[in-house]
């Protein structure tokens, strides 16, 4: 493990969640990307060089859902490798099994988990990655 | 006729002998000449006298036969009388007009049991009970009736009538007794017969009557049915329509009876795919003898003769003769309307599902990151109030899922995904998250599970929340200290599970209404203000959309078991459109 905080990028419509979630995350130490739609959030990796470590994923988004986004994320090599974590409002069975099989991490639901332990969930997630990747870098 | 030509005979031959003898005599007489000179005048004397005898002789002749045949005439009469008297099938007894005695047959002898000699001489009112006083002239010509007993005690109903009889030597009355007691008795029971005819006949014109009135009410109720209505035979052919049938289908009854239902009807599915017969509830209830429904979530959309579409809940219900089925009858009611108020319904679902619970998450994670000091240590009050915030916002929470899974359970639109699962598993991953809760009361917690439950097919998701909903019950109606036991065993072909407490139980007056949405017993009203009153109603739609039964015993003050079955053979997959949340 290095020292290099961990990045996650959040993408969520709702922007009073969207600050309580970037606020927490900062709170715990980590470096946070707030995207309130799939477009930011699309434009921020093309744009930039480095991919976040994990991103968290809100199903509903404004132009796109999440089902949309991380099809698009494959689309690109390096992205496809990042993990995503879907966290909503909603959860139908049909949603979570297509996420699941589309290779999201997990899918939680909001209204289940206190916020550290959301939190908590993405970090395992981000270290099991590592360790399974063994990259540089982690 | 044979003794009169004898008679004849007899007469002409005496007459022959007597007269022919006379003629010899006066011609001997005549031709013996001188010896005795009869001169002309003594020989008409002589013709005379010879004629004379022959008429005395054939009188005495005539009359001494006559008289035989009278005495034998009289014998015979005399016989024939006594004959007829004594053999009559009836009883007579002679009487003078004050009703004495004189002549009883033999009939009477055997009816009475009295000989004539006991009986003659007395007056008739001792055998036979009358109230009329021996008054001729009323007696006469009247037929009565009487009860009599005779010298055996034997009892006979008679009817006796009396006729008068004049003789040369006086008046005299002649009473006509008839045993009609078997009459009677036939009598009788063809009154009674009669009388049972006429009420059958009573019985039969009121049945008749209902029917009737029945088959007026029939009509009426049917022309007010709100539905269409359709009979058809096993045959598909329509035999009978109500007129909302024809006003909601577009056709008259004309174009309808006799007609093939499915060359007129046709019908699609929701994705505007026209059916096929084997789809259509008529053809699956004529074929299985089973009703069949189509419902709100799943309708057929039917096509009038204008070729418009409205959608129906269709129930088909065979009809049986003796096990045979012989038609069926089909009932549509339109639920357009309903169709859009479920639309509302789902759209106010996911309206909940996302705009309410943003909010109630928001302020969740704030209040989270306040009392974990992300923002600064707390004083003593803030973390007091900011708790409470928490909590309250926690109730609401839970209300709202709740509710959601309510307004999803009675839309009917639940998924059911039975899969093999294993109760104990399932209760310990219940406890896994209620633990706490009993922790921080001190309650002990015992599961016992029947060793040989196998796993049964449920839909764990669904029943995890029924034991979540009675254990966490179970923890917040107990006291301190209290002890709950989950015993969950096999009975016939059910599993049952029991979670048992020692706590506060349920007040007679709130065991009716326990499982009413919103319902909070009163005793722990004042107890525990935090609940929505929805967990049991929602346990009870579950494990009743599960196939299941739910049930509980409960005393005040002494403690409460919820049971629930399941069926072993497992739970019936339902295809739905959401699922519960936690």
């Amino acid at each position: 493990m290095t020292d290099k905080k961990i990045t996650i990028m959040v993408l969520e419509d709702e922007t009073i969640l969207l600050h309580a979630i970037q606020k927490k995350l900062e709170f715990s130490g980590l470096n946070v990307i707030p995207c309130t739609g799939a477009k930011e959030a699309l434009d921020y990796l093309k744009n930039s060089e480095d991919t976040p470590d994990a991103i968290w994923l809100d199903f509903y988004l404004k132009e796109m859902n999440g089902m949309e986004f991380v099809l698009e994320l494959k689309k690109n090599e390096n992205w496809a490798k990042i993990p995503v974590v879907v966290v909503s409002n909603s959860a139908s069975d049909q949603k979570v099994k297509t996420m699941l099989a589309l290779g999201v991490k997990k899918y939680l639901l909001k209204a289940e988990y206190r916020l550290d332990d959301i939190i908590q969930k993405i970090v395992d997630v981000v270290e099991n990655n590592c360790l399974n990747k063994n990259e540089a870098g982690c | 006729m044979k003794s009169e030509t004898r008679r004849w005979t007899i007469l002409i031959f005496l007459s022959f002998i007597i007269l022919g003898s006379g003629v010899f005599f006066i011609l001997y007489l005549v031709n013996s000449g001188n010896s005795f000179f009869i001169d002309a005048s003594q020989i008409y004397w002589i013709a005379a006298a010879i004629f004379l005898i022959w008429v005395s002789i054939i009188s005495i002749y005539i009359f001494s036969s006559s008289l035989k045949e009278k005495i034998i005439l009289s014998e015979n009469n005399e016989e024939m009388f006594r004959n007829v008297f004594n053999f009559n099938s009836n009883a007579i007894i002679i009487t003078d007009l004050e009703c004495h005695i004189l002549k009883w047959n033999k009939v009477s002898e055997d009816l009475f049991g009295y000989s004539e000699t006991e009986v003659v001489g007395h007056p008739i009112g001792e055998f036979i009970p009358t109230e009329k006083e021996c008054n001729i002239s009323e007696i006469l010509g009247h037929i009565w009736e009487v009860e009599i007993k005779n010298k055996n005690e034997k009892t006979f109903v008679a009817e006796i009538s009396a006729t008068s009889i004049r003789l040369k030597n006086g008046n005299f009355t002649s009473f006509i007794i008839r045993d009609i007691s078997e009459r009677k008795k036939i009598e009788g029971s063809l009154a009674a017969k009669a009388s049972e005819l006429d009420n059958s006949q009573k019985a039969i014109i009121n049945v008749l009557e209902d029917v009737e009135k029945e088959k007026a009410q029939s009509e009426a109720l049917l022309s007010g049915i709100g539905d269409a209505v359709v009979a058809l035979d096993n045959n598909f052919n329509i035999i009978f329509i109500n007129k909302v049938f024809e006003e909601q289908f577009g056709w008259n009854s004309g174009e309808l009876i006799g007609n093939n239902f499915y060359s007129l009807i046709k019908a699609e599915n929701n994705k505007g795919e026209l059916l096929g017969e084997e789809e259509r509830p008529f053809y699956l209830s004529l074929k299985s003898g089973n009703k069949v429904t189509t419902s709100v979530s799943n309708p057929y959309y039917f096509i009038k003769k204008d070729g418009t579409k409205f959608p129906a809940a269709t129930t088909v219900t065979p009809v049986k003769v003796k096990d045979i089925v012989i038609g069926a009858i089909g009932v549509y009611r339109d639920i357009a309307h309903e169709i859009e108020v479920d639309k509302m319904k789902s759209e106010f679902v996911s309206l909940v599902s996302h705009q309410l619970r943003t909010p109630l998450s928001a302020m969740r994670w704030y209040a989270e990151m306040l009392l974990n000091g992300d923002a600064g240590k707390l004083t003593d009050d803030q973390t007091d109030f900011i708790e409470n915030i928490y909590k309250s916002n926690e109730r609401m929470i839970n209300l709202v899922n709740s509710l959601l899974n309510i307004s999803r359970i009675e839309s009917g639109r639940i998924i059911i995904e039975p899969k093999p699962t294993d109760l104990k598993g399932l209760i310990d991953e219940v406890m896994s998250e209620v633990k706490v809760k009993f922790d921080e009361k001190q309650q002990t917690v015992l599961i016992s599970v029947h060793p040989d439950l196998g796993p049964i097919n449920l839909d764990p998701k669904l029943i995890f929340q029924v034991y979540k909903n009675l254990l966490t019950n179970a923890n917040k109606y107990t006291p301190d200290h209290g002890q709950i036991e989950i015993f969950v065993s096999k009975k016939g072909d059910d599993v049952v599970s029991r979670v048992t407490d020692n706590g506060y139980g349920i007040s007679k007056k709130d065991q009716p209404k326990i499982f009413e949405k919103f319902h909070r017993a009163e005793n722990i009203l004042k107890l525990e203000t935090d609940g929505t009153g929805l967990g049991l109603y929602l346990a009870k739609a579950i494990v009743e959309s599960s196939g299941g039964q739910i049930g509980f015993e409960s005393e005040e003050n002494k403690g409460t078991t919820f049971w629930f079955s399941l069926p072993i053979k497992g739970v019936a997959p339902q295809k739905g459109e959401v699922s519960l949340t936690n």
